[in-house]
């Protein structure tokens, strides 16, 4: 049953990092469909487990079928990878660093901010 | 229309896997540094490489490469255990996780590509 239910946040988190790839096609070789979906999903990780979760008190259940079946589905690692070894086989170093420096330093950085909202949301929520 | 069906079946079994992975981990308390993730996310990179070895494409490419690879690895879960680790000023292992698991994924793909082309050659 718990298994059901991830299942289907999976599909749609799946299926969401689908047609943001229809929607923003890349631009001069940069991945931006999945710069938005992994930065995108950084922040709604951390805020469904941290505040969501927490303030309104979700089952166990249904808090890692949103974060870790919906958002994490939704990101991914195997594609950014492989996008950038794409980069580095067309020598365009230039553009690897740039993706690559957004999605750690932004991931990194948009987790940690996540992270201080988050517990800042909650003591105002008391 | 048959791609989001493929790519979100995919992913759902890709999720679930994930899921099962982390919790065995848990249960057998290896829960430090994060382990299971960054075990997941380089067995889906070596799994790529195999995949483009094989020069998977059309409809296949979408149920695997984008489906199940993609929703068994995680961008966001590794990002947010960095960050958890700076916000507890673990600072070095935080980066040392970061780096490794950048790193570890391209080396794979890489190796899992030309260790399958090699094979099927």
């Amino acid at each position: 049953m718990n298994y059901l239910v991830l299942i289907i946040f999976a599909f749609l988190g799946g299926i969401t990092r689908y047609q943001i790839s229809v929607w923003f096609t890349p631009i001069n070789g940069f991945p931006i469909a999945t710069l938005i979906v992994n930065l995108l999903g950084c922040f709604l990780l951390v805020l469904i487990t941290n505040y969501i979760g927490r303030a309104y008190k979700l089952s166990p259940i249904l808090i890692s079928s949103m974060g870790s079946g919906f958002v994490g589905a939704m990101t991914t690692f195997s594609t950014f990878s492989n996008e950038t070894l794409k980069m580095l086989i067309n020598h365009q170093y230039l553009t690897a660093i740039g993706y690559d420096g957004l999605s750690l330093i932004g991931g990194v950085l948009i987790s940690l901010i996540c992270i201080k909202l988050s517990a800042y949301l909650l003591r105002r929520k008391g | 229309m048959l791609t989001y069906g493929l790519v979100g079946s995919g992913a759902a079994l890709g999720a679930a896997m994930r899921f099962l992975i982390t919790n065995l981990f848990k249960k057998m308390e290896l829960v430090k540094f994060s382990l299971a993730t960054l075990c997941i996310n380089l067995i889906g990179c070596l799994l790529m490489g195999i995949l483009l070895g094989l020069k998977i494409q059309g409809a296949w490419w979408s149920f695997l490469g984008l489906g199940i690879l993609g929703g068994f690895t995680t961008f966001s879960t590794w990002m947010s255990e960095v960050a958890a680790l700076m916000d507890t000023k673990r600072i070095k292992v935080g980066l040392i996780y970061l780096l490794g698991t950048f790193m570890g994924g391209w080396f794979l793909i890489l190796v899992g590509r030309y260790v399958t082309e090699w094979f099927i050659q």
